[in-house]
C-alpha cells in the first residue's frame, strides 16, 4: 500500500521511457533505410522525403494518394517558408530531404549558395515559359504567385483607388484606413514592402536602396492600420473598415467566397511582384542516388499532375499545359496584371537585411 | 524486515558510492555535451563572422528606436508585473488554502484554470470579454456612449491580461507550500497572542521564503518574456520576445536574437543571484518534529472577512469569464468568431466533427504527449537528484557552479539552443557516443528537457528548503542506503512539487510548433505540425475557428493529464509526505476537502482507528 504511489510513479515513467525509446527504434529504421535502399531506388519502393511549405489544407494527404498510386514511399518535413529553409540550412551537413519544393526562387538561390541542389532537368521543362526558367537547372518553377494590392468596390471608388503602392500613404481620405504589414515573417507581407522599395534601386543608396524609397515605406507604415492578431483582415477588408489591402492570387477565390466580396485588382505600372514556387533535388552526396527524387520530380511537375492539383487546390500553374485547369477567376486577375520585372538575385542578396532594417528601424 | 536494513548499512561505504560517483559523471558530460558546448558553438558561429569577431549587432540595435522601446517596456512590465502578480497570486492561493472562504473549492477550480488556459487562446478569451466587440465593452458602451470600443489595449491591458494569466505557478508552488506548513506553530503563534495578520507576517511567509523568491523570480521572467498579451492585446506596447522570434527565424538576425536574449537572460540570473544570496543562510524549516495540517483559519474581523469574500468571487468571475467564451465561441462559425459575436445563428459542430473524425490528428497527439511528458518526467527526476546534491554541498563552490549551468538554458532562445545542437553534432560526434542528432527522433525530446531544466531546478530547490533534514537522517541511521532513503524519503516529501512540475512542463510543450518545425521527425510529426497545416491562415480561411477548437482539445487533454498527475499523484503522495493530520488531535476543526482539491482526506487518523 505504500508503494503504491510510487509504483504508478515509476512505472508511468517507464512507460514514457520505453514509448520514447520504442519510437526511437522504429523511426530510425527508415533514416538507415534511406542509404540501404540505394541499390534499387528505381524498384517497387521508391521513398522520397519531401520538405516544403507547400503541403497544408489538404495537401499533403492529396499528394500522399496520388504518389502512392505512382509508386512512391513519401514522407514529409512540412512548415512556413523560412521554417523550411532554416531546416535544409541547418542540415546543410547532413542533407535529410530528398525534394524540397514551394519555396520561393529567392529562397531556392540560397539553397544554391549552400551547394544544397543538384542539377536536374525535368522531363516538362519543354512546357515552362522561358523566362520562368531562371534556376540555372538546378530548381524548375511549379506555382505561379503574384501579390498584388486589391481594393472593395463597394467602399472604394475607381476614381479613389490609389494606382500605384506610393498613392496609399498620401490619400487622406483613407488615412489609417489601408493595411499594412504587421509583421514582416510572412512571404506576402514581405513581397508588400518589396513592392514599394523595388522602385528604388539605386546603387548608392543604403543596401541598393535610395533614401527616397526607404522614407516611402516609413510613411507607408506609418499612415496605414497593422491589422492586431486578434482581427481578422479580409473580416476589415469586407466590411469596409480596412478596404485597402493586398493579398496573394493562389487565396483569392477562397477569400471571396468566405467573407462575400469581390476585389478590384491594382496593376501599377511597374506590375506586380510575381514569384514563383520551384522544385529541385537536395544534394546529399557525389554517390547518392538521386533516381526516386528524379522521377518523383518528373511525375509531380507533369501537367496532368499540376493540373488535377490546381483544381483541386487553386493556383497558377507555370506549366503552360496545365494552365487551364486554374480556377477562372485566377486566369482572370493574371490577365489583368503584369508581371513585375525583378531581379532575384539582387533580392536574394537584400533580402534579409531590408526587412530586418524595416523591422527595426521603419516599422512604426 | 529492520535487520537486513541492518546489515545494508555495514555494507561498504566506497561501494555504497560508486553510483554517485557515476551521476556525477554523467552531469558532467550532460553539463559539457549538451548545455556549454552546443551554446558556445551556435554564439561562435553567430557572432563569428569571416574570421572575425562582428558586433555589428549592438550598433544595429542601437540604432532602432523600436527595439529600444521593446526592451525598456519588456523591462517594465517585468517590474510591475511581479508586483501584480504576486499580490494576486498570493491572494488567490491563501483564500483557497489557508482562509476559510465560502465555496474554496469551486473558487480554486476557476483560478487553477489558467494552468492549461493560457497563451494565445487565453488573450482570445480576454478579447471576447474587453475587445472591441467583447461582453462587457457593449455594456460600457450602452452606459458610457462615448467609450471608445478599442478601450482594452496598450500597457494596462497587457498587465492586465498577465496579472491573472501568469498566477498559474502561485497556485501549484506557493499553494504546495502553504499546505505543507505546519499547524503546530501556527497555533503555538495564536496561542501566544498573535493576530492573523501577525501570523501570516511572522510565521507563514517566513517559513515559505524560498518559494516566494522562486515566484518573485518567475514571475520577472514571465514578464521579460512576454510574447501573447503584447502581440494580441498590445496595441502600440510592443515587448521584445516578438522581436527576438522573427530575428532567430532569419539567419542573418540571429546575431541581434541572440543579444537581445542573451541581455534578458542576464538580467534574469543577475535578479536569481541576488534574490538567493541570502536564501541558504536561513533555515526555513518548521520547529516541531510532528507536522500537522493547516486548519483553515476563519477571518475574524467581520468587515474583512466580507471583503475577501467580494474579492475572491471577482476574481473568479475574471478568471472564469474567457474560458467559458473561448469554449462558446468554440462552436460558432467563422463569422460569429470573426464578429465575435455570440448567436444560435453561428452555432456549429461542424469544426468539431472535421477534427475530432480526422484520424490523422491522434498519431501526432500521441507522439507530442510522449515526448512533452517524457522530457518532463526526466526533467524533475533529474532536478530533483541536481538539487540534492546543491543542497547537501551548499557550500561547496563546484556544485553552486553546477547549479549555475543548469540555468544556461534561460540565456538563449529554444530555437537556438536547437541550432546548436545541430550545429554541434550534425554529423557522429564522440561527446554524443557516435550518435549524430540530424534525422534522429529524440532531439526533439531532448530539447524540450534541456529547455524545461531551469525553472524545474529553481523550483525543486525551493522546495527543499521545508523539508526536514531528520527525516533523512533518521532513514539513514535505521541503515537505508542513501538511494532508498532518497525513493522513500526525499522523493515523497518532494512529490507535491515534482508532480506540478511534471504538469506544468507537460502542458507548456504539448503544442509546440517552433521547436518541432525545426527538429520533428518525418515519420512522427507533432500535434503543433498538424495544427498549423490544418489551421493556416493562409491556405485556410477557417483557420480562426479552426484553431479555436484545437484551442479547446488541446486544453482538454491538458486538464486530463494535470487531474491525473498532479491531482490524484499528489493525492497518493502526501499521504507519505510525514505530514499528519492532527495526530495530536489539536481541537481546532479540520476542515476536509474533497475533489479536484488535492487536499488529504485524513488518513492518518483515519487510518490508524
Amino acid at each position: 500500500m505504500s508503494k503504491k504511489w510510487l509504483a504508478t510513479l515509476t512505472s508511468s515513467a517507464a512507460v514514457l521511457l520505453l514509448g520514447a525509446c520504442a519510437s526511437g527504434d522504429e523511426a530510425e529504421t527508415p533514416a538507415t533505410n534511406d542509404e540501404g535502399t540505394t541499390e534499387e531506388s528505381s524498384g517497387e519502393s521508391r521513398e522520397v522525403l519531401v520538405y516544403s511549405n507547400s503541403l497544408a489544407g489538404g495537401r499533403q494527404e492529396w499528394i500522399d494518394d496520388m504518389a502512392t498510386e505512382a509508386g512512391f514511399d513519401m514522407q514529409y518535413v512540412e512548415g512556413g517558408g523560412g521554417e523550411v529553409l532554416n531546416r535544409l540550412l541547418a542540415e546543410a551537413n547532413s542533407p535529410q530531404a530528398d525534394v524540397a519544393f514551394g519555396m520561393d526562387e529567392a529562397m531556392f538561390f540560397e539553397l544554391v549558395d549552400e551547394e544544397l541542389l543538384v542539377e536536374y532537368e525535368p522531363e516538362w521543362v519543354g512546357e515552362i515559359p522561358d523566362d520562368a526558367l531562371i534556376g540555372d537547372q538546378m530548381f524548375h518553377p511549379l506555382v505561379e504567385q503574384r501579390i498584388f494590392m486589391m481594393y472593395n468596390p463597394e467602399f472604394v471608388s475607381e476614381e479613389e483607388a490609389p494606382s500605384n503602392w506610393q498613392d496609399l500613404s498620401d490619400m487622406e481620405d483613407f488615412e489609417g484606413r489601408y493595411r499594412v504589414p504587421a509583421a514582416l515573417g510572412g512571404g506576402t507581407d514581405q513581397k508588400a514592402i518589396l513592392s514599394i522599395i523595388l522602385q528604388y534601386i539605386d546603387e548608392d543608396g543604403e543596401m541598393g536602396i535610395a533614401q527616397e524609397g526607404w522614407d516611402e515605406v516609413e510613411q507607408y507604415l506609418a499612415n496605414g492600420y497593422q491589422t492586431p492578431e486578434n482581427e481578422e483582415q479580409l473580416q476589415n477588408f469586407a466590411e469596409g473598415t480596412i478596404p485597402l489591402s493586398y493579398h496573394f492570387l493562389g487565396g483569392i477565390p477562397n477569400a471571396e467566397e468566405e467573407f462575400g466580396f469581390t476585389a478590384e485588382i491594382v496593376n501599377p505600372e511597374q506590375g506586380v511582384i510575381t514569384m514563383r514556387e520551384q522544385i529541385g533535388v537536395i544534394n546529399k552526396g557525389d554517390d547518392h542516388d538521386y533516381t526516386a527524387a528524379q522521377e518523383f520530380i518528373d511525375w509531380f511537375g507533369s501537367a496532368e499532375i499540376q493540373g488535377a492539383f490546381v483544381e483541386e487546390f487553386g493556383g497558377l500553374p507555370v506549366n503552360e499545359s496545365a494552365v487551364e485547369s486554374a480556377p477562372e477567376r485566377l486566369q482572370e486577375i493574371a490577365e489583368q496584371t503584369e508581371p513585375m520585372d525583378v531581379d532575384w538575385n539582387f533580392v536574394r542578396e537584400n533580402l534579409n537585411q531590408w526587412v530586418e532594417k524595416v523591422e527595426l528601424e521603419l516599422m512604426p | 524486515m529492520m535487520n537486513s536494513r541492518y546489515l545494508k548499512m555495514k555494507e561498504s561505504n566506497l561501494l555504497a558510492k560508486v553510483p554517485f560517483y557515476l551521476f556525477v559523471l554523467f552531469v558532467a558530460w550532460f553539463i559539457f555535451a549538451l548545455l556549454i558546448w552546443p551554446n558556445v558553438n551556435v554564439l561562435i558561429d553567430i557572432f563569428w563572422v569571416d574570421g572575425e569577431l562582428s558586433l555589428s549587432a549592438f550598433d544595429r540595435l542601437s540604432r532602432s528606436n523600436r527595439a529600444i522601446r521593446a526592451i525598456l517596456n519588456s523591462f517594465l512590465l517585468a517590474a510591475v508585473l511581479t508586483v501584480t502578480v504576486n499580490i494576486v497570486g498570493t491572494f488567490i492561493v491563501l483564500v483557497t488554502e489557508y482562509f476559510d472562504v465560502k465555496g474554496a473549492r469551486i473558487l480554486r477550480v476557476g483560478f487553477m484554470s489558467t494552468l492549461v488556459f493560457s497563451g494565445m487562446v487565453l488573450n482570445n478569451g480576454y478579447l471576447y470579454v474587453y475587445g472591441q466587440n467583447g461582453v462587457l465593452t457593449n455594456i460600457f458602451t450602452q452606459i458610457f456612449p462615448n467609450l471608445e470600443p478599442n478601450w482594452f489595449t496598450g500597457f494596462p491591458a497587457v498587465l492586465f491580461v498577465m496579472t491573472f494569466a501568469c498566477t498559474t505557478n502561485h497556485m501549484l508552488f506557493f499553494r504546495n507550500g502553504v499546505k505543507g506548513l505546519d499547524n503546530n506553530t501556527i497555533e503555538a503563534a495564536k496561542n501566544l497572542g498573535s493576530s492573523q495578520w501577525q501570523v501570516l507576517k511572522d510565521v507563514v511567509f517566513p517559513t515559505l521564503f524560498p518559494i516566494i523568491l522562486t515566484l518573485v523570480i518567475m514571475s520577472f521572467q514571465l514578464g521579460l518574456g512576454a510574447m501573447a498579451a503584447p502581440i494580441m492585446v498590445g496595441g502600440s506596447f510592443e515587448t521584445i520576445s516578438p522581436l527576438i522570434l522573427s530575428f532567430t527565424q532569419r539567419p542573418s538576425s540571429r546575431d541581434l536574437a541572440a543579444l537581445l536574449s542573451i541581455i534578458l537572460g542576464i538580467a534574469q540570473i543577475i535578479l536569481l543571484i541576488v534574490m538567493t544570496r541570502n536564501e541558504k543562510k536561513g533555515n526555513y524549516m518548521s520547529i516541531s518534529k510532528t507536522k500537522t495540517r493547516v486548519t483553515k483559519q476563519k477571518i475574524e474581523n467581520k468587515v474583512a472577512n466580507t471583503v475577501v469574500h467580494i474579492l475572491s468571487y471577482a476574481l473568479f468571475i475574471i478568471y472564469v469569464t474567457p474560458l467559458v467564451l473561448v469554449i462558446m465561441f468554440s462552436f460558432m462559425n467563422l463569422q460569429g468568431i470573426s464578429q465575435s459575436t455570440l448567436s444560435l445563428d453561428y452555432f456549429t459542430l461542424e469544426n468539431y466533427r472535421a477534427i475530432l473524425t480526422n484520424n490523422s490528428n491522434y498519431g501526432p497527439l500521441l507522439t507530442s504527449a510522449v515526448y512533452a511528458g517524457g522530457a518532463a518526467v526526466l526533467a524533475v527526476l533529474f532536478m530533483i537528484m541536481i538539487a540534492r546534491i546543491v543542497m547537501k554541498n551548499k557550500n561547496n563552490k563546484l556544485a553552486e557552479w553546477t547549479e549555475y549551468l543548469f540555468y544556461i538554458p534561460w540565456l538563449l532562445p529554444g530555437l537556438m539552443l536547437a541550432l546548436g545542437l545541430i550545429i554541434s553534432y550534425d554529423s557522429p560526434s564522440f561527446l554524443l557516443f557516435g550518435n549524430s542528432v540530424i534525422g534522429s527522433v529524440w532531439i526533439l525530446p531532448l530539447v524540450y528537457l534541456i529547455m524545461m531544466l531551469p525553472s524545474t531546478l529553481r523550483y525543486i530547490k525551493g522546495a527543499y528548503y521545508s523539508f526536514d533534514n531528520n527525516l533523512e537522517d533518521a532513514s539513514r541511521i535505521l541503515g537505508s542506503s542513501p538511494i532508498r532513503t532518497f525513493l522513500r524519503i526525499i522523493l515523497p516529501a518532494l512529490l507535491p512539487t515534482a508532480l506540478a512540475l511534471v504538469a506544468l512542463n507537460f502542458n507548456n510543450f504539448l503544442a509546440d510548433y517552433d521547436l518541432s518545425a525545426f527538429l520533428y521527425h518525418p515519420a512522427y510529426p507533432t500535434i503543433g505540425i498538424t495544427i498549423r497545416r490544418n489551421a493556416d491562415a493562409a491556405n485556410n480561411v477557417n483557420a480562426a475557428a479552426v484553431n479555436l477548437v484545437y484551442s479547446v482539445i488541446i486544453m482538454a487533454v491538458s486538464s486530463v493529464m494535470f487531474y491525473v498527475v498532479y491531482g490524484r499523484g499528489s493525492k497518493m503522495g502526501e499521504k507519505k509526505s510525514g505530514v499528519r493530520k492532527s495526530r495530536r488531535r489539536i481541537k481546532a476543526p479540520v476542515i476536509v476537502s474533497g475533489l479536484g482539491d488535492t487536499g488529504v482526506d485524513d488518513p492518518a487518523t483515519g487510518g490508524k482507528a
